[in-house]
């Protein structure tokens, strides 16, 4: 009974996280503190994934979102010059508005069909995946995506290196 | 991760309670063997005043700590400045969680402990970014900048060091990797992976922030790199921070290679500490010894050096497990009694 | 070509390897140190032996003169007042011994007959010689001006105070004090390597010539 509780104060905790966070992302003219909040959504993922018994799934996530790849953003943020565009207090275009609501849009517009048309039955209670299983998965039903993805990341990895090569020849 | 049981929180909870004064009692006892061991390097005794041989000095220094001003600098973020050296420490009690001090003396056992320690002392580097960028101060800056480029590339020879322990076990639990190995030297996964432990151990260092890789605070260039502007608590977190840090990566590098509570007699919590404790011994000798590294030097000798031995060990390691599994070798090498 | 990127590779791997040893060699240095004796004096416990504290140059002192070390060999001409760049220290000559009545009617007397009169002089040695050691800056000019080698370094290293008036001294008393301890040291020319003053003279004069002869 009081492990029911507790797992819907974590929910509870999870999700908060996740929205604040996003709201935060969204709505913060700071870039930095943006990506705080986008931080703190990609730590409630990671709780929810716990709370869906697959403890590996939210380590990966931690490791690799909020320890690389959110650094790396960071990073990026750090050296570049600060300020954000409205600094100088001119309204910004309606059309721009209209443009961002569009971008944030196409995710859910894929996304949401997707869910619907297709849902998933979902479990009373979650089950957990043995972690060589997942790594059957991966490399045996679905080898062909998995690497086409790492194929993904080696194209990104050399565009970064190519764009890097350009500027320093300038 | 199994269904939790109302038991299993309270003990969490206790756990919680003891790893945190473990955590705080070591930074003490490290900080007084570090000032000494500095001492001893330097033929000078010391702290010896305060208490005998001065280890109570550290006690003298964190009521100081405590009873400072804590300053904030004008235009500093406060949000985030506040945030960074909260987040540094919270990960911290999190890891030690999963640390397998004896069979009976885990806090929590979870298949997956390793990954869950790499995951987040990942959260280290973003604090860091988080103290350095929020300060408002130059020096905060550069500190962060360059400990974080340092970290995040080191982490990855880090990760394939583990990864070749992970394969050669078979498991990502610390307690099974440690029940495989035996009580005497050669028993342990250091004999069979010199390489990885060399690459674990310089990594460990430069993720911890050591000499001859402490560039995110180097004293002579950088005043005091990422942690400038913070006083009295907010830089005793960060200070005990890297304590704990430091002695989370002595903790795993025993556990990993070096056969945790095994000894030649006497299992127990006893060997995993004097264990931990001689690498720690190890990594403050190092920083006494050797003058910070250029940064250049430092990225060329993680990607140059450390990258491309860690991949050649992780393969050498899969080919060679791949090797043994081969019915004809197996029985080869069961025939001579190595397997 | 090949022949060289070969021998390329091979000093490559040999500096490598050499690095490596370094490394040991570093640390078993530094281990060589952690098991020696330590150094360090301990100071209110203990002391730097004398031989050790000689070289060391604290604040200014008279030097007695060889008759009666208690008394200064200065003539209080007044060159080391001149020469101090921090104006630091105070000399005051002493006056001619104040004359009885009985005595000045006597040379008034001798005067009115024609002789030749000599009143008593008055004593070279000064009256009062005050040093501020807080605004010395142990440059060593007054050393250097004294004509008559009156002035030396101390080799005082502990010097402590809880007020600035600590360090107000007057060296007259201390030398009367250093005397009664130890004569011979009050009166000599310069204690501790140094060697005598002249030399440090004759150095300063041929230095550009002979420095190594000049003996430490």
């Amino acid at each position: 009974m009081i492990m029911t509780v507790l797992a819907y104060l974590a929910f509870a905790l999870y999700f908060c996280l996740i929205i604040g966070g996003g709201l935060m992302a969204v709505f913060c003219s700071n870039l930095v503190r943006a990506l705080v909040g986008l931080i703190a959504t990609l730590l409630g993922v990671a709780g929810m994934y716990l709370l869906m018994q697959s403890p590996f799934l939210a380590f990966m996530q931690i490791l690799i979102y909020v320890g690389a790849v959110c650094v790396i953003i960071f990073f990026a943020l750090m050296m570049t010059a600060g300020g954000n565009e409205n600094e100088d207090g001119t309204p910004i275009p309606l059309g721009k508005y209209a443009r961002s609501f569009l971008a944030a849009i196409m995710p859910l517009s894929v996304l949401l069909p997707v869910i619907f048309l297709h849902p998933v039955d979902s479990a009373d209670s979650p089950v957990a995946t043995p972690l060589a299983e997942l790594g059957r998965g991966l490399t045996e039903d679905f080898v062909l995506p998995f690497e086409l993805i790492s194929i993904i990341l080696l194209i990104a990895m050399a565009g970064a290196v190519f764009l890097a090569w350009e500027r320093r020849n300038k | 991760m199994e269904i939790l049981s109302f038991w299993t929180i309270v003990q969490l909870v206790l756990a919680l309670v003891a790893i945190l004064i473990f955590i705080s009692g070591n930074a003490i006892i490290l900080v007084w063997m570090e000032r000494k061991i500095a001492g001893y390097i330097q033929r000078r005794p010391g702290p010896v005043e305060v208490g005998p041989e001065g280890i109570l000095q550290c006690v003298a220094d964190a009521v100081k700590l405590l009873s400072k001003q804590i300053l904030k600098p004008t235009h500093a973020d406060s949000l985030l400045y506040w945030l960074g050296p909260i987040l540094i420490f919270f990960a911290v009690p999190l890891i030690f969680m999963v640390i397998p001090f004896s069979p009976f003396f885990t806090a929590y056992e979870v298949d997956l402990g390793i990954l869950l320690i790499l995951a987040f002392s990942g959260i280290n580097v973003l604090s860091v970014l988080v103290a350095g960028w929020s300060s408002n101060n130059k020096y905060s800056l550069y500190g962060a900048a360059r400990s974080v480029s340092m970290s995040v590339s080191f982490e990855i020879p880090l990760l394939l060091a583990v990864l070749a322990i992970a394969f050669q076990t078979g498991t990502l639990n610390l307690s099974t990797i440690v029940a495989k190995q035996g009580g005497w030297p050669w028993q342990w996964n250091i004999f069979v992976q010199p390489l990885a432990f060399f690459i674990y151990f310089v990594c460990a260092m430069a993720e911890t922030n050591r000499a001859p890789f402490d560039l995110g605070e180097s004293e002579s260039e950088l005043t005091a790199g990422f942690h400038t502007e913070y006083s009295g608590m907010g830089f005793a977190l960060f200070f005990l921070a890297e304590y704990a840090n430091m002695v989370v990566v002595c903790c795993v590098a025993t556990a990993l290679f070096l056969g945790g509570w095994n000894g030649p007699f006497l299992d127990g919590f006893w060997w995993f500490l004097a264990k931990a404790y001689g690498l720690l011994i190890v990594m403050m000798w190092i920083r006494w010894t050797y003058p910070r590294m250029r940064f250049d030097m430092i990225l060329n000798l993680n990607w140059k050096w450390l990258l491309p031995l860690g991949a050649l060990n992780l393969l050498g390691t899969a080919f060679v497990l791949k090797l043994i599994e081969t019915p004809c070798i197996k029985e080869f090498l069961e025939g001579w009694g190595i397997l | 070509m090949g022949h060289f990127m070969i021998q390329r590779s091979i000093n490559y791997v040999i500096n490598l390897v050499k690095g490596l040893w370094s490394l040991i060699i570093g640390l078993s240095i530094t281990g060589e140190f952690f098991v020696r004796r330590k150094v360090t004096v301990h100071y209110p416990r203990q002391v730097v032996p004398k031989e050790a504290s000689e070289s060391f140059r604290g604040p200014i002192e008279l030097v007695g003169s060889v008759k009666d070390p208690s008394v200064p060999r200065c003539i209080s001409c007044m060159m080391c007042v001149t020469a101090c760049p921090s104006g630091c220290i105070k000399v005051v000559k002493n006056k001619a011994p104040k004359l009885t009545p009985e005595e000045e009617a006597r040379y008034a007397e001798a005067e009115a007959r024609g002789e030749k009169v000599k009143r008593p002089s008055a004593p070279k040695n000064p009256a009062v010689y005050e040093y501020d050691f807080t605004y010395c800056s142990l440059c060593a000019c007054c050393i250097e001006a004294c004509p008559v080698d009156s002035i030396r370094f101390s080799n005082e290293l502990y010097l402590a105070g809880t007020s600035r008036d600590d360090f107000k001294y007057d060296l007259i008393s201390r030398l009367e004090r250093k005397a009664k301890e130890d004569p011979k040291a009050a009166s000599e020319l310069l204690p501790g390597p140094r060697g005598p003053k002249k030399m440090v003279a004759a150095e300063a004069a041929a230095s550009s010539e002979n420095a190594s002869e000049v003996s430490a």
